[in-house]
């Protein structure tokens, strides 16, 4: 299909030598990504718009020597700006003028969208419109005169389908014309000042344009949410998609997660290390080589099958439409507390790991409603903190080691209520945002869309939190190892540990040097927590039989570990699908370690140092992520916030038992 | 005669009684969360904070605008317009006024 261009006289373009800047504007859910991706065959990157946490995604692609530079401005209903992306969109706009200002338009959807354009239109850039999802629109029994609509706003107009790639090839030919002859911008007035009077404008030209229709008439999507919204049904439809998502993340990611873990540190990290050992490296450096740095690294891929499980569940979620449905269903709830419905995928997603929850809460529009979710996010127990609860109830509470391990959860989810309800009223004071949000007609996701959002925000990840997570690693090695060769209380952590060990007599646990050491490389990753105590106790470990190296098979077996993992997985979607008992994972309890523990803490102790570790930041990859979304000033907020929480609760559970008379 | 009939007061007065056009819009006229799911409303006014109710505006909800309720669950209301559908939640400080149509 050709655009319809209006009559309109050009002049030559000067910009044919530097790529062209082409900004796509529009409303959300307008299928804006889904367009750039289709013609730049998907080289969409995401970054984030300077200063602010709002995504950032750009795309350049060359056609006939003509380079462009795509920009997917953040979706906007106004150019006067309500939330952070319309701000992101109106400055943009305003401070670097595009070459072409393309206006992307859900086609069945016209009288929403052109309060937009009509703000468009008055900045006076070359504009072009795309009526997309028109194939949406072509099922329905409706009709849009394209050239009646190119006339009256003179602006080109051209349908588009990302799905069928409808229209693409005529948007591609107008770019080319443009960049040889740039379109002239449009010359529209008088266009009214006062709102309503814009509405008649806009609804006139809709009646002028659209042959229509009752629009009151009960559509395929209503009648999908008289079960999915209904008042009954509703939550607990929502309830069971949300088990399903987080079952089915872990479920799928977790065989991906051993066998990178196995990948690093036994492949990788043994020939890094026989290699060193070949070109006679000292001792301490290859254990930097192999613990620090190998073992950083691969701390950081092993995030990666856990989050791009996750991304493709919320991608399918929100390319639906239910994701939106979702928040308003949860909205009735969450606002109580002080946090926008949206927040409640993001914290449930923290149960499982606070990294993916961390970048969860991208989907929360309002700056606030983001921070005082992350702010909460890690008093939401992760499944890093269950062997620490593992171990210290098999040794203590043996007989109520599930509903003591529940407890955790649930004073967890407590805290986390009153905190954000102390937030909402102090640092956040003011009223919880008005939730008003549209809710899309349900869609099929296109598996394009789905890989677009999946890799572009894991590369993200990669890119911003993986180097803060690797440095600490190497950090952490330090304070483990040097001075080098000596026992555990005789290194940096042993020093730290004895030197911090009085500040933990409030908590119990000060007595002793061990748990406290335990506590710093727990920082670094609560699954530590158990391995350290380990160490510094001294409890003896079997040591690993030594294998004849051997490249060639060592390889293979990995490449067949990667497969069987990737047949765990498969198998792992049906199996989450059957209900399953809930399991404890006691493999780190050895009976040394029990002893060791048994002798260094009480009843009382151990609740109380499983009470600290819940409430402690879950580790340094929350870290990263924090400080990339939000910078370190707020990271460092949330710290105090959670250490002093975790400090002082631990604190009255240890004081509340001693006078209660427990031991 | 005793002039004691409210016919006979000056004319001014009379005009201060409501017309019982005007009585009736009165009375029809109510904030949205009174309505109930399923009804077709008309917005009167949207009162609250201006960038809240120019975002309003631009999704299309302004005073004239004839939308549906679809669903009522508190102050949480689901309307649609057009072909859009719009979830809201209310509160003391943001109104929409609508009257019932026809």
């Amino acid at each position: 299909m050709s655009a319809v261009v209006p009559n309109q006289p050009s002049f030559p373009s000067s910009r044919t030598l530097k790529p062209l800047t082409i900004a796509f504007a529009g409303n959300p859910n307008v299928g804006k990504t889904a367009l750039i991706n289709a013609v730049s065959q998907s080289r969409l990157k995401v970054g984030n718009w300077p200063g602010v946490t709002v995504e950032k995604k750009e795309a350049r692609w060359t056609q006939n020597n003509i380079a462009y530079h795509f920009i997917d401005l953040p979706g906007a209903y106004s150019l006067v700006p309500h939330s952070i992306e319309e701000t992101v969109c109106r400055d943009y706009l305003s401070a670097t003028p595009p070459d072409l200002l393309v206006n992307v338009i859900d086609a069945s959807n016209l009288e929403k969208s052109l309060s937009l354009t009509l703000e468009l239109i008055e900045l006076q850039m070359p504009m072009i419109i795309l009526l997309n999802m028109w194939d949406e629109f072509e099922s329905r029994e409706e009709q849009l005169n394209i050239e009646r609509l190119a006339h009256i706003l003179g602006v080109p107009v051209i349908a588009t389908s990302a799905v069928s790639g409808k229209g693409l090839d005529a948007f591609k030919s107008i770019l080319e014309t443009h960049a040889k002859q740039a379109i002239v911008p449009p010359t529209f007035s008088p266009i009214p000042e006062e709102t309503s009077q814009r509405y008649a404008l806009i609804q006139r030209w809709v009646h002028e344009v659209v042959s229509r229709e009752d629009t009151f008439n009960t559509s395929k999507t209503e009648r999908i949410d008289q079960f999915l919204l209904n008042e009954w049904t509703g939550i607990p439809i929502f309830m069971g998609i949300l088990f399903l998502v987080f079952k089915l993340t872990f479920d799928v990611s977790t065989p991906f997660v051993d066998w990178i873990d196995g990948f690093f540190n036994g492949f990788v990290a043994r020939w890094a290390e026989l290699g060193l050992n070949a070109v006679g490296m000292p001792d301490i450096v290859t254990s930097l080589v192999k613990d620090g740095m190998i073992g950083g690294v691969g701390l950081v891929i092993t995030f990666v099958p856990i989050l791009m499980f996750l991304y493709l569940f919320l991608a399918l979620l929100e390319e639906s439409g239910y994701m939106s449905r979702a928040a308003f269903l949860m909205d009735r709830f969450m606002y109580r507390f002080g946090l926008h419905g949206k927040a409640f995928v993001p914290l449930l997603v923290g149960f499982g790991c606070n990294v993916p929850g961390v970048y969860a809460t991208r989907a929360l529009e309002s700056e606030t409603d983001r921070k005082i979710t992350v702010a909460v996010m890690s008093f939401m127990s992760c499944g890093a903190k269950l062997p620490i609860y593992a171990l210290f109830t098999a040794v203590f509470f043996q007989r109520y080691q599930a509903l003591v391990i529940l407890s955790m959860y649930i004073l967890g989810v407590v805290v986390a209520i009153l905190w954000a309800v102390i937030l909402r009223r102090t640092r956040f004071k003011g009223e919880i945002p008005l939730f008003m949000m549209e809710l899309p007609p349900y869609r099929f996701p296109q598996i394009k869309a789905l890989w677009g959002s999946i890799w572009s925000k894991t590369r993200a990840f990669i890119k911003q939190a993986g180097t803060v997570i690797a440095m600490s690693m190497i950090l952490l090695w330090g304070l483990v190892n040097l001075p080098y060769g000596n026992p555990p209380e005789r290194t940096v952590l042993g020093y730290s540990a004895r030197l911090a060990a009085p500040l933990f007599l409030p908590q119990g646990f000060g007595q002793h040097w061990e748990p406290v050491a335990a506590i710093i490389p727990g920082f670094m990753a609560k699954e530590m927590v158990v391995g350290t105590l380990g160490v510094v106790m001294s409890v003896q470990q079997e040591k690993t039989k030594t294998l004849k190296p051997a490249f060639i098979p060592e390889l293979s077996a990995q490449i067949v570990a990667f497969k069987e993992a990737a047949v765990t997985a498969f198998t792992a979607v049906f199996a989450s699908l059957t209900p399953a008992p809930l399991t404890v994972d006691s493999s780190a309890n050895s009976s040394s370690l029990t002893e060791a523990v048994r002798s260094t803490f009480t009843p009382l102790t151990a609740f109380s140092y499983m009470v600290f570790n819940l409430f402690l930041l879950s580790c340094i990859s929350v870290v990263g992520a924090m400080t990339a979304e939000f910078g370190g000033r707020y990271f460092g907020f949330v710290f105090l916030m959670t250490t002093g929480t975790a400090y002082v609760l631990s604190a009255v559970v240890y004081q509340l038992g001693v006078v209660l008379g427990f031991q | 005669m005793a002039v004691s009939s409210p016919l006979f007061l000056p004319r001014k007065s009379v005009a201060l009684t409501p017309s019982p056009a005007l009585v009736r819009r009165i009375a029809t006229v109510q904030s949205i969360a009174d309505f109930s799911g399923g009804e077709c409303v008309r917005i009167t006014a949207i009162k609250g904070d201006s960038s809240l109710c120019h975002r309003l505006h631009a999704m299309g909800v302004f005073p004239g605008r004839e939308i549906r309720i679809l669903r009522k669950q508190g102050q949480s209301l689901l309307i649609k317009h057009g072909h859009m559908s719009l979830g809201i939640r209310l509160s003391p400080s943001f109104v929409i006024e609508a009257e019932e149509v026809g």
